[in-house]
């Protein structure tokens, strides 16, 4: 994919985007509020293609533990197979302006012959050419539902129009999604991502833990050869997830989730699968289990930038860590790290204060993670997941004194209003930073960024927006569902407008 | 115009009160800790203020009252007239107003996070700064004092979570992180007028003997021959290790 720096776009560019550069291309998650995430996006052919994940707040209601939240925020069914859940992909045109689907998920039947949705989401996107490719194509890593009969496989695309799957790679039978494709020395490389069962009727999951932490690689996803690039969990029992990937400096760099603490491996030996590996990170770079996950890798500038979080928005509640809010770090070739912002601390390698001045979720203790970073045109930009949305129906009787002062003063509407919202920030150097939006681009549904996709036609932005169809507000004191006209996934094209001229 | 002094550092340690002596012993102004880094523009300020919990306005207020004939009466319906004015703006507007040989200005959150300090280097890059440091013993002091018994401390300085107990950030570390701010941002403007030194020894120094030590004033050592990167970025891994941390890697 050709980002904008390499395109050189060039107006403008030296001053980076603010709010008002960005303007929305997609609402209320393409017409239907089900749509939640644009949980991939990629640049293929010259148009966008955006794979969504579906009615995540309905699902999350059935899960175990259920997240303590009431009223429940949007509307529900004790079933969640009541809902029509098959995702969808979606493809933009920037010549025309125009969205078209060009793809949703089959019905297949369960054990019990009821219809399930073969994939309920897309969680990742990337254009490769593999060795029985004969140009590059668009795979598509997907999200099968608990009562679905198979394991996720991969959507292979070569002409931007048609769909097909291809074979998994061996994945266990719990494994429910996964997200990353991430492209190194000719090979594309995977992971699972979540996992689920079904136990006494009782649906188990963990969207962000796999039942295995093994990477598997491919030259060749058409041909299913996929083989170990990896031991499991790195030999190390605690990373029960290998969450992100990037290439950087020659090497694959992999990030876990570890209730310890994550940690980041890279390649030092890559010439043929299993690679072997060196760490890099450990014990969420000494700030423990409040870094529990490697979010998001960004290479900016001759760095490779590591975004934090702990899984589940920022509360693990099955592991019982958080809420705490997310670090950015940085990591050079020679292993060095440096903090950006986040908790200062004593660590093996000398003391850490953030370089940027800003404490964890740049001084926000909503934004539970980092979630996606892009370079643009000369400026890295990252997008955080903040549940500030969600405190009018958090019990917070439980909290900490000091914190419920602030939400008192501050007042929950006008957090909600001002800071419900993701943060969007950018930094020409990664330690002066200049916030884009708080508020979601003026939407608290927003709760998320979930991708960008950096283009010769500018930056896009894709959000996580649980909040519709129907979401629960109070009026005159009573609790009702009403529709919600901002709630589903937004995508927003951030461009400068003297551009255009 | 008036010659601008900027005196920046840890907060609690009493630059303000060396920056009142130093603007009344030139027959100056000490404008207060106007608290005007964290924005770029007038209109953002009441925002500020409104999720401060200390009374933030009021050094700004001040000011406006005893310098500004138009703003005198009313300094919120004033910042309120000017939303659309970029802090720069007022901030020349005001510098403009006074007639006097000196003016100092201290802001105590400036120093933990450098696009702030960088702010001022922006607006004011005629001015002259001053990095005052402070023992960490006497800063540990300072903000055990401050902070004892207060429910709010800033973000900065705690790491909310509900299953352990929320750890206050250890003073040492927040005296480093102003210290290692200040000297970064000052070694990257080394085309700026800048000085460190030390609070003992600032409150035994005059007037001139400061704008000596910036660099002005017909001192022989301005313009500097060196860029002051060279003599003032190893002092980091000085301030860990004088903490009794490790060097930095």
């Amino acid at each position: 994919m050709q980002t904008a720096s390499q395109a050189g776009t060039g107006r403008g560019d030296e001053q980076g985007l603010v709010a008002e550069d960005f303007r929305m291309i997609n609402r209320s998650g393409f017409g239907d509020g089900l749509n939640s995430y644009t949980h991939s996006m990629a640049w293929f052919q010259g148009r966008l293609f955006v794979g969504t994940t579906r009615g995540v707040l309905q699902m999350n209601k059935c899960n175990e533990p259920m997240p303590n939240m009431k009223p429940w925020p949007t509307d529900w069914k004790a079933d969640v197979y009541d809902y029509d859940r098959r995702a969808e992909i979606w493809r933009y045109d920037p010549a025309d302006g125009l969205w078209q689907r060009v793809y949703q998920a089959i019905w297949v039947n369960d054990a019990q012959g009821k219809p399930v949705p073969r994939y309920i989401g897309f969680r990742g996107m990337a254009v490769f050419q593999g060795a029985s490719d004969s140009k590059p194509c668009l795979y598509v890593s997907t999200w099968a539902p608990a009562r679905a009969p198979e394991p996720p496989d991969i959507l292979r695309c070569d002409d931007g129009e048609t769909f097909h799957s291809v074979p998994r790679p061996p994945f266990g039978p719990q494994v429910r999604s996964f997200r990353t494709l991430q492209r190194f020395q000719g090979r594309i490389h995977t992971t699972p991502t979540s996992s689920s069962a079904v136990v006494d009727g009782v649906r188990r999951a963990q969207d962000s833990v796999g039942s295995e932490s093994t990477i598997y690689c491919t030259d060749d996803i058409a041909g299913a050869q996929w083989t170990n690039a990896n031991i499991e969990g790195f030999g190390e029992r605690a990373n029960v997830t290998v969450f992100e990937m990037c290439e950087y400096h020659g090497r694959l760099y992999a990030g876990t989730v570890n209730p310890r603490g994550m940690q980041l491996w890279r390649t030092e030996q890559a010439d043929k699968p299993p690679y072997t590996w060196k760490k890099v990170l450990d014990k969420g770079a000494y700030r423990g289990p409040h870094n529990e996950a490697v979010a998001s890798l960004c290479v900016f500038k001759g760095a490779l930038y590591v975004g934090t979080g702990i899984a589940n928005g920022g509360f693990h509640r099955q592991f019982r860590i958080g809420p705490a809010a997310s670090e950015m770090i940085r990591v050079w070739p020679d292993d060095t790290w440096e903090l950006l912002a986040g908790l200062p601390r004593d660590t093996p390698q000398g003391l850490k204060v953030p370089l940027s001045g800003y404490g964890a979720g740049f001084d926000n203790l909503f934004n539970g993670y980092i979630w996606r970073m892009a370079e643009h045109a000369g400026w890295l930009y990252i997008g955080t997941f903040s549940w500030a949305n969600a405190l009018p129906y958090v019990p917070m009787n439980t909290w900490p004194e000091d914190v419920l002062v602030l939400v008192r003063r501050w007042g929950l509407d006008r957090l909600n209003r001002d800071m419900g919202g993701f943060d969007l920030w950018r930094t020409p150097d990664g330690v002066r930073w200049e916030c884009v939006t708080r508020s979601g681009f003026n939407n608290q549904y927003n709760w998320g960024v979930r991708n960008f996709a950096s283009t010769p036609h500018g930056l896009f932005l894709g959000t996580a927006n649980p909040y519709g169809p129907e979401v629960c507000i109070q009026r005159n004191g009573k609790w009702q569902y009403v529709k919600n006209p901002r709630g589903g996934c937004e995508v927003f094209l951030g461009h400068k407008r003297e551009a255009d001229q | 115009m008036s010659r601008v002094l900027i005196m920046l550092g840890v907060p609690h340690t009493g630059i303000e009160d060396q920056a009142l002596r130093l603007a009344q012993a030139a027959g100056g102004v000490y404008l207060g800790d106007l608290q005007l880094s964290m924005v770029d523009k007038v209109g953002h300020l009441p925002e500020l203020y409104a999720l401060a919990q200390t009374p933030q306005h009021e050094p700004l207020y001040q000011a406006l009252r005893q310098h500004l004939p138009s703003a005198a009466g009313n300094p919120a319906a004033y910042l309120a007239a000017h939303a659309d004015w970029s802090i720069a703006e007022l901030q020349r507007v005001l510098l403009a107003a006074i007639d006097a040989p000196l003016v100092t200005i201290t802001d105590s959150s400036a120093g933990f996070r450098i696009h702030q300090v960088e702010r001022w280097f922006a607006r004011l890059p005629d001015a002259d700064y001053l990095h005052v440091t402070t023992s960490v013993a006497r800063f540990i002091d300072a903000a055990q004092l401050h902070y004892r018994g207060k429910l709010y401390v800033p973000p900065d300085y705690r790491d909310h979570n509900l299953f352990n107990s929320a750890p206050v950030m250890k003073p040492e570390l927040a005296w480093y992180q102003v210290n290692a701010t200040l000297a970064r941002a000052m070694s990257d403007a080394w085309q700026l007028r800048s000085a460190r030194v030390d609070l003992d020894t600032l409150a035994s120094m005059t007037v001139a003997e400061v704008l000596d030590r910036i660099g002005v004033g017909g001192a022989p050592q301005w313009p500097h021959a060196e860029p002051r990167a060279t003599a003032m970025a190893p002092t980091l891994n000085q301030l860990a290790l004088s903490l009794g941390y490790r060097a930095t890697t």
